[in-house]
């Protein structure tokens, strides 16, 4: 009697389980959900790097042109992401920085969010070429492969490098935008994505150094997990150290003036000065610190390279740019 | 994050059901107008 009674207790709890599921079907996801699996906020990033590298680049582009080009951009790089909830929806159910996305919390079905992961890509690709040119619009399809294929499913489970070589495709959005605008490339985009790609490693160190739990928790391989917590900091230093200077060459190759030397020599050394601090007083309040400063300081070095060539265009800096 | 609003009732169910639709509608209908406007810049471009 009492094993029948346990079982229909156990027939009960999984008849109202799948109630659930089946009312969360018919309920079905809201706008909002589908714009959460876009990660508006890496997609703020991208649309701000893009447009700079479309800003720099030499050339005109009709102003409507240039802004469903930036568009196409934010899409791709949304769709991205929704491929990468799809796939990640098993770590991302662990992590309590990510619990609350529309898939582990059951707003959207894996299906549907993969269905709509790949039609924005591929509706994104098709615009950036029919607005910009195809070389752009292949730029475009290969960070949405490298980021929703070679880091999600290959590298993120299996290396402690996974954010150093998937930093690829968060640093290629200003490549995107300068051969949306030029129709080619030359050494000004690829300095530009030199400078995202050494900064994403350090940047997301930071952020695993106080969030390690979260990743032991999910069993993916990041740095501190694998390595320790000494030696990230170790290699967040070594990053720093190459970054800071490498900032600073945007303005010795004459893309800018030495004012933006001067703000970039400056943001490099405080880069610097945080990551040392980080080595020598481990803490997470450091680590902390330091991951806010490096959302700044990325912010700022693009900023810098906007206004420093709108003020030489107007004439305000054209001494500036004589000196160097 | 986002949190869950399941609805509580029939009417509030159909009326998240309709917002969707909206946007789905909204979505397919700016997508034409920008494929439009697209087609227009292009050809003023290459005419000019």
């Amino acid at each position: 009697m009492a094993r029948i009674l346990t079982w229909l207790e156990k027939m009960t709890i999984s008849s109202n389980q799948n109630m659930n599921e089946t009312t969360d079907v018919l309920y079905g996801p809201s706008v909002a959900d589908f714009w959460q699996l876009l990660k508006p906020r890496v997609m703020s990033l991208v649309i701000f790097t893009g447009f700079v590298g479309m800003f720099l680049a030499p050339g005109q582009m009709h102003p409507l042109l240039f802004a469903i080009s930036i568009f196409a951009i934010a899409a791709g790089a949304g769709a991205s992401g929704a491929i990468n909830q799809w796939y990640d929806r098993d770590i991302d159910a662990v992590m309590k920085r990510t619990s609350g996305r529309p898939i582990p919390s059951g707003a959207v079905v894996p299906a549907e969010a993969l269905s709509f992961g790949l039609v924005v890509s591929a509706l994104s690709v098709l615009l950036l070429g029919l607005a910009a040119n195809w070389l752009a619009a292949g730029l475009l399809a290969f960070t949405i492969f490298f980021y929703g294929v070679v880091y999600t499913i290959w590298l993120k489970r299996s290396t402690p490098q996974n954010i150093v070589i998937g930093g690829a495709a968060g640093a290629l959005p200003p490549v995107i935008g300068w051969a949306a605008v030029t129709g080619g490339l030359s050494i000004e985009p690829l300095i530009l994505f030199a400078i995202i790609f050494m900064w994403t490693p350090p940047h997301f160190w930071a952020l695993a150094l106080f969030r390690n739990e979260d990743y032991i928790a999910a069993d993916v391989p990041m740095m501190p997990v694998v390595c320790g917590e000494a030696e990230t900091r170790r290699q967040i230093v070594i990053y720093a150290l190459i970054l800071a200077p490498l900032a600073v060459v945007p303005a010795l190759i004459g893309m800018t003036s030495l004012a933006y030397a001067v703000l970039s020599t400056a943001l490099g050394v405080n880069f610097v000065r945080l990551s040392v601090s980080l080595l020598r007083r481990p803490s997470d309040d450091i680590a902390k610190r330091l991951f806010a400063f490096s959302i700044l300081y990325l912010f700022l070095i693009f900023l810098g390279l906007i206004i420093d060539r709108f003020l030489v265009e107007m004439g305000m800096l054209s001494g500036l740019v004589a000196v160097l | 994050m986002t949190e869950r609003r399941d609805p509580k009732t029939a009417d509030e169910m159909v009326k998240m059901r309709r917002g969707r639709n909206f946007a789905i509608v909204g979505l397919i209908a700016g997508l034409a107008v920008l494929f439009f406007v697209l087609t227009i810049v292009r050809m003023g471009a290459a005419t000019s």
